[in-house]
C-alpha cells in the first residue's frame, strides 16, 4: 500500500518535471531517507530496499505485455575476473561495479558511459606500494573467485566499495573521482572483500573475507564514517579465548579460529535499530579438521548490531559446529509474518530459518527436503546430525547437498504481493572425503576434501531450480527446474513478475503467482548476478548482469554434472530490456 | 576443489599410445591408485606401463624427475596463472585446495603424475581448461613437486604419459 502511494506521488512529480534526463552533474544527493525508502524508479540498495526483498515497485511491466519485452542496450564488462555484480540505479543512472574494483556510471536509457572509476591495486597498510594494475596480466585475476566486486553502496553523494585488497574506497558519485581510501586489513594475510557496504543510520558498514587461514587474527564487521573512511568500530565474527563463547572453540588458541567469513552485506531496519549481518562457515570445514567440536561462536549466525556502535545486540547460530561447508552467510530478508516481525534467510542446507528480529529467538524452520545432514526440530530450530555424518577423516560421505550447497550468493527475492519468496536453487551432492590440514601459522584453510560431486536424486537430470515458497506458512507454491543452475538472483516486480537466468545463457520472466514463463531470451554466456529494475526518463527497465567466474555453482558443477551444456568462457556484460517504443 | 578427471577414456588413449611408445618404466610396486579413488581405466592403464625395463628410481618423484631451471619456469607460470586461486605460497584460499603439505599429500598421494598432470591440464585453470601450451603445464607441474620438497634432477619432466602415469606421489624417500 505504501509503495503504491508512492509510485502515484512519483509519477505526480514526473509529470511536474517532464523529460528529466539523468546527468551526472545534475547529481540529486541521496539523503538517509532516501535509503529507508527509495524512489521507486531507483534501486539504491543491493537488493534495493534495507529489507532485501529484491522488489521493484515498478508496474509498467506487466504479466499481460512482457512478452513484448526486447533488448534495449547492452554493455560489455570488464573480462578481468569473476563477475557478480549487483548494480545501483539513481535518478536513471546506473552504478554498475564491474570485478576488480572498477565501476561505471551509465545512462539507464541509452547506456552511455558517463564516468569510470578504474583503480590501481592499493599500497600494503605500512604504505608501501604493490605493483599497479598495469603490470600484471590478465589472467592473473581471472580465476574463481577472484576480483569479485558484488555490490556497491550509495550515500550522500558518494559510492562506496570495498575492493579485492581489503581497502575501502569513497568515489564521487557526480565524477567517478576517488574521495578517501582507507585500508581496512592487510591483505598480504588473506584479508580481501567480495561483497561491499550498506549505509544505516549513517553509518558505512562492511563485512570482511578471507579468514580461511591460520593467521594471530580474526574476520570482523566494521563501521566507517562515510565522509572521511575513519574506522568507528570493529565487531569479531569469532569468540576469542577469554571473551563469552570463547570456550566454543574448545582451548584451541586465536591461531587456529578461523572462518565466520562476513562475505554477504547485511540488512537493516531502521525500526528496530538492528543491523543484520551473517556469518560463515567455521574452517577448516569439519570438526576434526579444526581439532574441537564445539559451537565455534560466531560462526554460521546471524548476529544483530548496533549500527553506531557495532554492539552484538543479539546472535542467533544456526549450525552450532558445522562440519561441512555448510555457509549460512547469505542474504537476510526482513518480513513481517504472523503479527511478527521476522528475519527469513536460507543457507546451503536449504532450510528457510524464521527469526524474532527484535529478539533474535527462533521461531520457525521449513527444510525443503533436499539435504541428508542432518534433522532439524521445527518447534525449536535444534539441529541433530544424522548417524555417520559427522564425519571423520579419510572416510568417505554421501552428502547432499555438496560443499557447493543448495542456495549461495544468488539471493532469494520477495513479492509483498504474492508473499512469496524466490529461491535460486541448485541440486547437487557429492561424495566428500575430508582430509588433514596443517596447522601451523598460514595453514588450515578449507582443509582438503576429495571431492567427486553426483547428481541429486530428485534432480531428475537437472542441475537448478527456482523454487517458490509461500513466506507464511512455508509451502511450496510452484518450482521451475533447468538443466543448468539457476545462477542469478531473483527480482521480483510490481508487475506481478519475477526474473531469473541460469547458466545456459536462459533469462526468464515468470508470473510471480503461477510460475508461467512469459517471456525468455538467451544471453551472450551464464546470466549471473543481480537483476534489477529501474525507470530511465520515466520507462522500466530490467538489467541483467551476465558472467562467469565465482566458484563452484558457476564453474565446477555444470562442468562435471551437465558437461553437455557449454557456455563461452568469457563474455562479462550487462544486458538491459524494456518494452519496444509505442 | 579438484575433482577427478572425467574423461578417463582420453587417459586411457593417451596410456595406451604410450605404452606403444616405452618411455622409462619399471616395475611396479602395487599400485593403489584405485583405492585412492582413482578410475579402473587410470589404474588399468598404469599397470600395463608396468613391466618395461628402466631405471629403478625413475619411478618414484624422490629420484629427480625434474630440473631445478624448469621448476623456476613453472613458478613463474603459476604465479601468472594459478596463484590468484591457489595463493603465492600455494595453500590455496576458500574456493581453491592447497597445492602443499598434508593437504595435497591428502588429495595426490599414492596417485600418479600423470593424474595430476591431466588433472591440471584438462580443469585448470577453471576459467580457461586447457588454454596453456602443455609444456607450461608441465613446467607447473615440476614447481609443485619442488614445493612440496621432491628433489630436483638433471632433466626436464616431458609429457610422455606412459613415464607420468607411472610415477607415483609418495610421501616418503624410496621404493
Amino acid at each position: 500500500m505504501k509503495t503504491r502511494r508512492l509510485l502515484c506521488v512519483f509519477i505526480v512529480m514526473l509529470s511536474v518535471a517532464p523529460g528529466v534526463t539523468a546527468q551526472a552533474n545534475d547529481f540529486n544527493t541521496v539523503s538517509e531517507d532516501m535509503l529507508r525508502d527509495p524512489p521507486p524508479g531507483d534501486w539504491l540498495n543491493w537488493r534495493r530496499t534495507d529489507d532485501a526483498w529484491g522488489y521493484s515497485p515498478l508496474d509498467q511491466i506487466t504479466s499481460d505485455n512482457v512478452a513484448q519485452l526486447q533488448l534495449a542496450w547492452s554493455w560489455a564488462m570488464d573480462d578481468t575476473g569473476g563477475q557478480e555484480a549487483a548494480p545501483l540505479v539513481h535518478d536513471g543512472v546506473i552504478y554498475l561495479p564491474n570485478p576488480r574494483g572498477v565501476i561505471q556510471a551509465l545512462d539507464g536509457a541509452s547506456g552511455d558511459l558517463l564516468w569510470e572509476y578504474r583503480p590501481g591495486v592499493t599500497p600494503r597498510l605500512d604504505g608501501t606500494p604493490t605493483s599497479d594494475n598495469s603490470g600484471l596480466p590478465a589472467g592473473a585475476f581471472a580465476g574463481v573467485g577472484r576480483g569479485v566486486q558484488k555490490n556497491i553502496a550509495i550515500y550522500g553523494d558518494m559510492l562506496y566499495a570495498a575492493t579485492g585488497d581489503a581497502s575501502i574506497v569513497a568515489v564521487d558519485a557526480r565524477t567517478g573521482r576517488e574521495v578517501w581510501r582507507t585500508a581496512v586489513a592487510d591483505p598480504d594475510l588473506g584479508y580481501h572483500y567480495v561483497a561491499g557496504p550498506i549505509v544505516a543510520d549513517g553509518t558505512l558498514i562492511t563485512g570482511i573475507n578471507g579468514c580461511d587461514r591460520y593467521k594471530e587474527d580474526v574476520c570482523f564487521i566494521t563501521g566507517h564514517d562515510p565522509l572521511t573512511g575513519e574506522e568507528l568500530w570493529r565487531t569479531s565474527t569469532v569468540a576469542r579465548p577469554g571473551e563469552p563463547g570463547g570456550d566454543t572453540w574448545s582451548d584451541l588458541p586465536l591461531m587456529f579460529r578461523a572462518g565466520s567469513d562476513a562475505w554477504i552485506a547485511g540488512s537493516y531496519d531502521a525500526e528496530t535499530g538492528l543491523v543484520y549481518w551473517a556469518t560463515a562457515q567455521a574452517k577448516p570445514w569439519a570438526r576434526a579438521q579444526r581439532g574441537t567440536a564445539g559451537d565455534a561462536l560466531y560462526t554460521n549466525s546471524s548476529l544483530a548490531l548496533d549500527p553506531k556502535t557495532g554492539e552484538m545486540v543479539w546472535y542467533y547460530q544456526y549450525l552450532p559446529g558445522d562440519t561441512h561447508d555448510m555457509d549460512e552467510v547469505f542474504e537476510s530478508l526482513l518480513i513481517d509474518v504472523g503479527g511478527r516481525k521476522s528475519l527469513f534467510k536460507m543457507g546451503k542446507l536449504g532450510i528457510l530459518w524464521q527469526l524474532d528480529r527484535t529478539t533474535g529467538e527462533f521461531i520457525h524452520a521449513t527444510d525443503i527436503g533436499y539435504q541428508n545432514i542432518l534433522d532439524v526440530d521445527r518447534a525449536t530450530g535444534r539441529v541433530r546430525y544424522r548417524p555417520g555424518m559427522v564425519q571423520e577423516l579419510g572416510i568417505e560421505i554421501h552428502m547432499c547437498p555438496s560443499t557447493s550447497g543448495f542456495k549461495s550468493w544468488r539471493a532469494m527475492a520477495y513479492s509483498p504481493q504474492t508473499r512469496f519468496l524466490y529461491i535460486p536453487i541448485t541440486l547437487n551432492c557429492e561424495r566428500a572425503t575430508f582430509g588433514p590440514v596443517d596447522r601451523i601459522p598460514g595453514g588450515g584453510g578449507t582443509g582438503p576434501v576429495r571431492r567427486i560431486n553426483t547428481e541429486h536424486p530428485a534432480a531428475e537430470g537437472n542441475l537448478g531450480e527456482l523454487l517458490v515458497m509461500d513466506v507464511t506458512n512455508g509451502e511450496i507454491k510452484w518450482r521451475h527446474r533447468t538443466p543448468s543452475p539457476i545462477n542469478t538472483a531473483a527480482l521480483t516486480t510490481a508487475g506481478g513478475l519475477v526474473f531469473a537466468g541460469d547458466w545456459d545463457r536462459h533469462m526468464y520472466a515468470y508470473d510471480a503467482a503461477t510460475g508461467d514463463i512469459l517471456w525468455q531470451t538467451r544471453l551472450p554466456t551464464s546470466a549471473q548476478g543481480f537483476p534489477i529494475s529501474y525507470l530511465a526518463d520515466g520507462k522500466q527497465y530490467v538489467a541483467m548482469p551476465v558472467g562467469i567466474g565465482g566458484a563452484s555453482w558457476s564453474t565446477m558443477l555444470p562442468n562435471d554434472l551437465s558437461p553437455e551444456i557449454r557456455r563461452p568462457s568469457n563474455g562479462n556484460s550487462i544486458h538491459v530490456f524494456a518494452l519496444p517504443k509505442r | 576443489m579438484i575433482s577427478r578427471p572425467r574423461s578417463s577414456f582420453f587417459v586411457l588413449g593417451l596410456l595406451a599410445t604410450a605404452t606403444a611408445c616405452a618411455g622409462p618404466s619399471v616395475a611396479q610396486p602395487g599400485s593403489p591408485a584405485a583405492q585412492s579413488g582413482g578410475s579402473l581405466a587410470e589404474s588399468g592403464g598404469a599397470e600395463s606401463a608396468v613391466g618395461e625395463s628402466g631405471s629403478a628410481l625413475a619411478e618414484s618423484v624422490w629420484a629427480g624427475i625434474y630440473s631445478q631451471q624448469q621448476a623456476e619456469r613453472g613458478a613463474a607460470h603459476y604465479l601468472e596463472t594459478c596463484s590468484s586461486c591457489h595463493s603465492e605460497d600455494l595453500r590455496g584460499n576458500s574456493n581453491a585446495p592447497s597445492l602443499i603439505g598434508s593437504s595435497f599429500m591428502f588429495l595426490w598421494g599414492d596417485r600418479s603424475l600423470g593424474d595430476l598432470f591431466t588433472s591440471i591440464q584438462t580443469l585448470m585453470p577453471t576459467n580457461a581448461p586447457n588454454s596453456l601450451p602443455p609444456q607450461s603445464y608441465l613446467d607447473i607441474l615440476a614447481f609443485i613437486m619442488e614445493s612440496n620438497g621432491f628433489p630436483p634432477g638433471t632433466s626436464e619432466l616431458v609429457a610422455d604419459p606412459a613415464f607420468l602415469g607411472q610415477i607415483m606421489i609418495t610421501a616418503r624417500s624410496g621404493l
